[in-house]
Parts: structure tokens; C-alpha cells; sequence
């Protein structure tokens, strides 16, 4: 058991959402902006991420050590907040994305039977 | 930050969290959208748009502000920080003092003598239990914040609300044995009749010295809470006005 909630119908956008956090995360420090950002580049704007909800899921990810937020000072007046991926956090990451893949396979699977 | 200082108001003013974590929140968002900005600025966007663009990427819908005050603030926590931040005043500290003076006053002299505790009943010993907890907490928050200043501490709460926690504990077990203790002298006067008196003024006195115990303990907690608390705030405060600055 991994202690992780498991993959359902029912909380399938709060995963998805945390799993491509997490990803880009896994690259190396961002803030906040940088994330949606790369999220929207990287799926060639099939992922659109507004800012605006992404906070409520980068401080539960905070709140539950999969990351970690830092502030830092960045020039003489700019302070900005840097997030990393924790172990945990890492280890979280790794377990969705095998969930996704078993999700896929078994959505695709019933999908392409009744579309043939 | 002057060109979202709109957004950012009605922002603070939907957002339901006490400050620090407020200040904290609004200043993460204000950043971001300064970076943005200044990202659509690089693209060629103009100062109007750029602007716009980036308004509308940071809307936070209902759903995500209470979302953001669930992820901060359980309901619990929520009462609590009411309840502290109720007592900031002078006066109300006054206030505060008077209760503990009133307290020490009418419960002190009792509880500095053997005697008060030879007549509590045996619900005393799990409330002095709860008190020696209580002042171990108290300690181990005093010196983490008084002494060694740990201040930088991700999560400077973490642990103090159980002070508050084990006081009500205290009144609990009080009135249970209060009212357990009755039952069973009532018992005890149904089988023995004549004896029905002294049994009830056995109990009465058990009981009210194990309530005066388990009262005391309580409101020594509640105001050990309260100080410890209240300075958690200040520090709290002096961060996020580090953070604006």
C-alpha cells in the first residue's frame, strides 16, 4: 500500500492536476506563474492552467510535504516564493504516474472495444 | 504592484484568513502577476493588455478561495484565531489579568494546601496529569519561541492549540466525575437510607474540590494559550511585514 488516495472517477481532476505539478516540479524549482506557464508550453496549450486555481493545490501540496515553499529575495525589493519537489513529494509522483498509465490502459481499452 | 492593486484588494477582501497567512497569499499572487506581466510584456503585448491578460489568468473563482481557506484553516482553528484576536486591546488584556488575579485569589490558597486534594475525589489525579502536560507544553513553546527564537519555523501553531485542548480536557473529567461520583452516592443513599446525608455531603465536598482543581487547571491553560498565542501572531506579523516591505 502506498498510503496515496487512490485514482477514481470522482477526484480524477485533482489528481491530474497534481501530477503535472509535481512533473514539472520534478525538473527543478519554479514559482508559482512558471508553473502554469510551463504546464500550458509543454502540452502545446492542450492543458490550460489558470493561475487562479492553482494556489488552492500548490499550498495543499505545501501543507502535505510533497513540496516546498521557500521565499527568497531577488533583488533589492522583489521577494518571490520558490517551490520544490520533496521526497515525498517525488515518491507521490512516481505512484501517479503509475496509476495514470493503469487508468489509460484500462480507459482506452473500453474505449477502442466499443468504437470498433 | 500598483496596476493590480484593484484586483489584489477585492482578492483580500473575498479571501476569509487572518492575517499572516492573508498577507502571505495575497503577496505570493502579487509577485506572480508582476512576473507575468512583465512575461506578455516580452511578447509584445502593450502595458493595457498585458495587464488584462493577466487579470483574467489570476481570477480566483469562488470554489478557489474557499478552497485556499480550507487548505490554511480548519473550522476549528478558524474559532480559534477568532477567539485570540478578540483580545488585542489594552483593556482586554486588563481584562485578562483580572480573571487570573480572580482566579489565583479565590482558588490559590485552597490549591497551595494538601488539604483541598485529600478531599477530591480520584477524578483529581487524571486532571493533575492534564496540568503537568500543560506546563510541559507551556515549557517546551516558551522555550522555542522565548529562548531559543526559533522564529523561522515553517509552522510556528504547530502544537499549541493542544494547550488549550488538554485545559478543556481538564473540565471535562471534572464534571464527569462530578456527575459519576452523584450517581453513585445516590446509589449508595438508596441502599442505605440513613446514612443518605453523609454520604451526599461526602460527595459534594469531593466534588467541589475536584471541580475547583479541574477550573483552575483550565484557566491556567486557556491563558497560557492565550500569551503564547499572542506572541506567535506578533512574530507572525513582523514576517509578513518582511514580506511586504
Amino acid at each position: 500500500m502506498s498510503g496515496f488516495e487512490p485514482l477514481e472517477a470522482q477526484n480524477l481532476t485533482k489528481n491530474f492536476n497534481e501530477a503535472l505539478i509535481l512533473a514539472i516540479l520534478s525538473r527543478g524549482e519554479k514559482h508559482g506563474y512558471q508553473l502554469a506557464l510551463e504546464i500550458e508550453e509543454r502540452s502545446g496549450a492542450l492543458f490550460r492552467f489558470n493561475h487562479g486555481t492553482l494556489y488552492p493545490i500548490l499550498h495543499k501540496l505545501e501543507k502535505e510535504s510533497m513540496i516546498e515553499g521557500v521565499w527568497r529575495r531577488e533583488g533589492p525589493k522583489k521577494k518571490r516564493k520558490l517551490y520544490t519537489l520533496t521526497k515525498k513529494g517525488r515518491a507521490y509522483l512516481g505512484w501517479q504516474a503509475a496509476e495514470w498509465r493503469r487508468f489509460m490502459k484500462t480507459f482506452t481499452s473500453i474505449v477502442e472495444e466499443d468504437a470498433v | 504592484m500598483s496596476r493590480f492593486r484593484e484586483f489584489l484588494k477585492e482578492t483580500s477582501a473575498k479571501l476569509d484568513l487572518p492575517q499572516p497567512e492573508k498577507s502571505r497569499i495575497l503577496l505570493e499572487i502579487a509577485s506572480d502577476m508582476e512576473d507575468l506581466y512583465e512575461v506578455y510584456r516580452e511578447k509584445g503585448m502593450d502595458e493595457e493588455a498585458a495587464a488584462a491578460r493577466t487579470i483574467e489568468k489570476f481570477a480566483l473563482s469562488d470554489e478557489a478561495l474557499a478552497d485556499l481557506v480550507s487548505v490554511h484553516q480548519s473550522p476549528l482553528q478558524r474559532l480559534l484565531g477568532r477567539i485570540s484576536a478578540q483580545a488585542c486591546a489594552r483593556w482586554e488584556r486588563i481584562l485578562i489579568a483580572l480573571v487570573v488575579c480572580f482566579a489565583i485569589a479565590t482558588a490559590g490558597r485552597s490549591l497551595l494546601t494538601t488539604r483541598l486534594f485529600d478531599q477530591a475525589n480520584a477524578y483529581v489525579w487524571p486532571i493533575l496529569t492534564l496540568a503537568v502536560a500543560i506546563l510541559a507544553l507551556a515549557a517546551y513553546h516558551a522555550g522555542r519561541l522565548y529562548i531559543l527564537r526559533r522564529h523561522r519555523e515553517r509552522n510556528l501553531r504547530r502544537g499549541i492549540h493542544w494547550i488549550l485542548g488538554l485545559g478543556t480536557a481538564s473540565l471535562v473529567v471534572g464534571f464527569t466525575g462530578f456527575t459519576v461520583e452523584l450517581y453513585r452516592t445516590v446509589l449508595r443513599g438508596v441502599d442505605d437510607t440513613s446514612r443518605a446525608l453523609v454520604y451526599f455531603v461526602g460527595w459534594a465536598l469531593g466534588a467541589s474540590a475536584t471541580l475547583i482543581v479541574s477550573m483552575f487547571v483550565a484557566i491556567v491553560a486557556a491563558v497560557i494559550w492565550f500569551v503564547i498565542v499572542d506572541k506567535v501572531k506578533r512574530i507572525e506579523i513582523a514576517e509578513a511585514s518582511w514580506l511586504i516591505e
